[in-house]
């Protein structure tokens, strides 16, 4: 076996003496491949066969209990561990009116979980939970509010009693008050110390015009807060016109139901905010940079999608998949990652609510020198992919990865109760999840070559870069971001939507 | 009312014992000394696998930093059998490579841009025919294929661990994929994936707001043990790193004797066990490798670093060496660290509610192999003073040698010891991951017996913990702060 090196080596000589050398002829012989191939194993994976793997989604009827009240609960009795894990979901929008009220409404939403409740102060509710080993979360969302709690099942009724008391009875400590004000106001000083988190601010500015559900809190804004200004901003808030429960862990089933009926009839009536209008895309393509003095360029580009459910969604999470949310084998992190040595991520998206439309687009990182060539590197795969569409492997790789992922939603007992409390409160038939292989192998190749066109459009892409901008914009690599789109400057202080 | 309602059923509980927790694992070492750990869990018919190599960046030294987290990566590139079209052929493409970079990095080195650029063009057109004869990421997409989800690979200072969650009938593709990247990798197109971990540490570390911070801090705290070597790899290193030098690690590392397979999920020991057998019982138990010898020295003075940047959250971080795991003192510690931590502990009391100095705290007692080490962080509020934060912590810390805790403190800690447990026994990715980790320390058991460990701690032991280990004399601070204001100029007359 040493042998065979020789003369490979010798080639190797030849070649270091020559500017030009013509390409090494190699050849393998048969010895060296049986060689491979010994032994009682299968000599390759390749030759392991397998019985198809047919996966049946828990039934979401055999969880789902219906409460007074109209309220729902999915119930996931599972006795191996002590635990009971507990969501109570209200399907209520909760977004500023005006500008000024995203800093009241960012504190209280923090401050029924800290400010204690009228029977129990802020530092004794701390103190109980943590004695108990208990969590207690709840926040209000643009679409949904939520409380979540998990405790040993033995400390189920001093918990829930807990959660009760502080999210209907809520105290908004004055002192707690201050302290959560101070948190608030050192985050939002600090907002953009990480890339990532200016690069989410600049694309969302650049992508959407001025919305509610966008709003953007200032410093003076949040230090003007009083406890005063949250009571009023609290009414009717988690309100039970419409509550999905999703709870699981060590209890009976009968018993649960019981309890959350009794728990549904004594939460107070009130009507429910119903939510703002979709946030409008502002559609104005071209390259955005914001500065910030770091050795890569952080990048993110995008274009409008749709809202679910839409007859487009499973084509475009599969020509997604294909072109780069698939891992390794897709075309984008095995162009610019793995040939190019480029980023280490580099990533495709197709986001989609039931709420309102998503985006789709690619993300990543690279070195500054490299930003303008890693950008044309997209869209040309982009471009390829769309016009050539993708080859009967990626399609069938890429489906049956999406489909058998589907096991992964419902590995804990909690996962179960969640993914259908969540799906019931988007909306989608009980099916769905039944359903969902049957959506995603009916996408063809035409299908991803046509939504690539539609929804992966290079020239329809917003981008936004945050790095050194002067850099940025000098020619490297043999590529300027200027022959890429039109270039913008947005001020790194200006990164608010109002 | 209410108050004392609270109050009355916590006392009830407080007395209450949690019930015993154990968790069945089958548990078998090979011939070869491989480690095979095997939990059963039919929740989902998908079982997590997972294989632990017990090398990280312990291994290295100045000079070759990252080349065990570069081996990571490597190992997704392809074997002798998997992700080539032709294996003779591509050990030639191989040898040339290496020997084509064994002219440019001397010349690199020397500063010989220009000569060095004119081998590189000979070496990247040779990598664009070698690519021709590749069967791409076909390791990544065999598991997609087959189902796989959760599949990626992680290296830590101890432990490299690659994983994927499979559908419970494809194990066997599993066990010839894993028992032939113990064997056979190739470590092809690695100079590409050598920048390709130069970007994972410019977004992971160099351009974080505390990246450097934390790097600087842990090569300070660690004087001569390598854990003050960075995962990822000093960034002269990462550039410096040769195939050679990943496939001597693989080499040395790479072995049953040296390795830890876990799997969580549908999955049953009597089932699986002679297909492990076949795959990796014939697989040669590797060299011994030489032991760590060298062992942190006892610290003799104080150290103490101050970085400052504006924008950074100010923070400022406190450090104590503590035996390595299996001591006995670690869980008086773990107390210690559940006393001072969360809200109803006592420096988020002390610090944020009463002194009003800081935004969070926590404290963390962290066992490890070799040494461990005891840490407590603070983030402060904008403008307050670091050196009154940090005689306040250490006015916390007096008062742990000085009084006992109390009960109430005590029973809190054993309670949250096992919830913890409890909570982390339900996802079977976690649940894997864990047990490799105990293995790995020892025995997978202490995972579970940790609760029962926790409450046979004693009041007065923590106080001897304290005393012993919290010593000014032995800490390590670190402060990230905000520039300090520019003097102010005084005016000409």
């Amino acid at each position: 076996m040493r042998n065979t090196y020789y003369a490979p080596l010798a080639l190797l000589f030849i070649l270091a003496a020559c500017a030009t050398p013509p390409p090494p002829v190699v050849q393998s012989t048969t010895a060296e491949k049986q060689e491979l191939s010994k032994g009682d194993l299968p000599a390759t994976h390749r030759n392991l066969k397998f019985p198809e793997f047919i996966y049946s989604p828990p039934d979401p009827e055999t969880y789902r209990v219906e409460l007074r009240q109209g309220a729902v609960a999915y119930l996931v009795p599972d006795s191996r561990l002590p635990l009971v894990q507990f969501a109570m979901y209200f399907q209520e929008s909760s977004f500023p009116v005006r500008p000024e009220e995203k800093a009241a409404l960012s504190l209280l939403s923090t401050m029924y979980r800290r400010g204690g409740s009228l029977q129990i102060t802020p530092t004794a509710l701390e103190d109980s939970l943590e004695f108990l080993a208990a969590s207690l979360v709840g926040g209000l969302g643009d679409f949904r509010s939520h409380i979540t709690f998990n405790s040993l099942s033995r400390d189920l009724p001093t918990v829930l009693g807990l959660m009760e008391n502080v999210f209907l009875q809520p105290a908004f400590d004055s002192a707690m008050v201050e302290l959560q004000k101070v948190a608030l106001r050192q985050s939002l000083l600090h907002k953009h110390d990480r890339p990532a988190d200016m690069l989410a601010d600049l694309f969302q500015m650049v992508s959407y015009n001025p919305h509610p559900l966008l709003y953007t809190s200032r410093i003076p804004e949040v230090e003007g807060l009083r406890r005063s200004h949250l009571i009023p901003l609290a009414q009717g808030r988690f309100s039970p016109d419409r509550v999905v429960f999703a709870v699981s862990g060590d209890f009976d089933r009968d018993y649960m139901a019981a309890v959350l009926d009794a728990l549904i009839m004594r939460w107070p009536k009130v009507q429910a905010r119903s939510a703002p209008p979709p946030p409008q895309f502002r559609n104005k393509p071209g390259i955005y940079l914001s500065h910030k003095p770091i050795s890569q360029a952080h990048i993110r580009m995008g274009q409008p999608f749709v809202q679910r459910p839409h007859p487009d969604y499973y084509a475009t999470a599969v020509a997604s998949y294909i072109l780069g949310g698939g891992g390794f084998t897709s075309r984008l992190t095995s162009r610019v990652r793995s040939d190019e040595g480029l980023a280490y991520s580099v990533f495709s998206f197709a986001q989609s609510s039931y709420d309102f439309p998503g985006m789709t687009g690619v993300a990543l990182q690279t070195k500054v020198s490299s930003a303008a060539r890693a950008v044309s590197i997209v869209f040309e795969e982009i471009r390829n992919l769309a016009s050539r569409g993708p080859t009967p492997e990626e399609m069938q790789g890429a489906i049956k990865s999406i489909v058998e992922s589907l096991p992964g939603m419902f590995d804990t007992p909690h996962a179960v109760a969640d993914a259908f409390a969540q799906s019931e409160l988007w909306g989608r038939e009980l099916d769905h999840f039944r359903k969902f292989p049957q959506h995603v192998r009916a996408v063809t190749a035409q299908d991803v070559q046509r939504v690539l066109e539609l929804y992966f459009r290079p020239e329809a892409m917003t981008i936004a870069i945050v790095g050194p901008v002067e850099e940025l914009q000098k020619k490297s690599e043999g590529v300027e971001l200027s022959a890429l789109g039109p270039i913008h400057i947005i001020p790194a202080d200006s990164l608010e939507i109002r | 009312m209410g108050k004392w309602l609270f109050s009355f059923l916590l006392l009830k509980l407080w007395i209450s014992q949690a019930a015993a927790l154990d968790i069945k694992v089958h548990h078998e070492v090979l011939e070869n000394g491989l480690q095979v750990l095997i939990h059963h869990n039919p929740q989902a018919p998908v079982v997590a696998c997972r294989i632990f190599y017990v090398t990280g960046s312990v291994h290295e030294k100045p000079g070759n930093s990252g080349l065990t987290h570069m081996v990571e990566h490597m190992l997704f590139k392809g074997t002798r059998k998997v992700g080539i079209k032709d294996s003779v052929a591509d050990v030639i493409y191989l040898r040339m490579q290496d020997s084509l970079q064994g002219l440019i990095r001397p010349l690199l080195l020397r500063g010989d841009t220009a000569g060095a650029a004119k081998w590189q063009a000979e070496h990247d057109s040779l990598v664009r025919l070698h690519r021709e004869i590749f069967i791409k990421d076909e390791l990544w997409e065999s598991y997609q294929q087959a189902g796989g989800t959760d599949l990626n690979a992680f290296t830590t200072d101890l432990m490299t661990a690659y994983f994927v969650t499979l559908p419970r009938n494809r194990m066997e593709l599993f066990l010839w994929l894993e028992s032939d990247r113990m064997q056979n990798a190739v470590f092809r197109d690695f100079y590409a994936e050598r920048d390709v971990v130069r970007e994972e540490r410019r977004t992971r570390t160099d351009d974080t707001p505390t990246g450097r911070y934390r790097e600087t801090l842990r090569a300070t705290f660690y004087e001569a043990f390598p854990y003050r070597i960075p995962t990822i790899g000093w960034p002269s290193d990462i550039m410096n790193l040769t195939r050679e030098m990943a496939q001597d690690h693989y080499r040395r590392y790479y072995k049953p004797n040296n390795a830890i397979l876990v799997f969580v999920g549908d999955v049953h020991a009597q089932d699986l066990m002679p297909q492990v057998r076949r795959y990796f019982g014939a697989i040669p138990r590797g060299e011994d490798f030489p032991p760590i010898t060298l062992r942190e020295p006892e610290q003799v003075a104080e150290k103490r670093i101050i970085q400052r940047r504006n924008d950074a959250q100010p923070q400022l971080d406190i450090l104590f060496h503590t035996p390595a795991v299996g001591h006995m003192d670690l869980y008086a510690l773990d107390i210690v660290e559940g006393v001072l931590s969360g809200r109803s502990g006592r420096l988020h009391r002390r610090l944020v509610q009463d002194e009003k100095l800081a935004v969070s705290v926590s404290a963390s007692n962290t066992p490890n192999k070799y040494i461990s080490s005891f840490s407590i962080n603070v983030r402060l509020r904008q403008g307050a003073d670091p050196a009154r934060v940090e005689s306040l912590v250490w006015e916390e810390l007096e008062k742990l040698m000085n009084t006992q805790v109390n009960e109430r403190e005590l029973q809190k800690v054993r309670n949250q010891t096992y919830g913890t447990l409890v909570r982390s026994l339900t996802g079977i990715e976690h649940v894997a991951t864990m047990l490799a980790w105990y293995q790995m320390f020892g025995d997978w058991k202490m995972l579970t017996q940790w609760p029962e460990r926790i409450n046979a701690v004693e009041a007065a032991q923590i106080q001897d913990v304290a005393k012993r280990y919290f010593l000014r004399r032995r800490s390590t601070t670190g402060m990230l702060l905000p520039e300090l204001a520019p003097a102010p100029v005084p005016e000409k007359k």
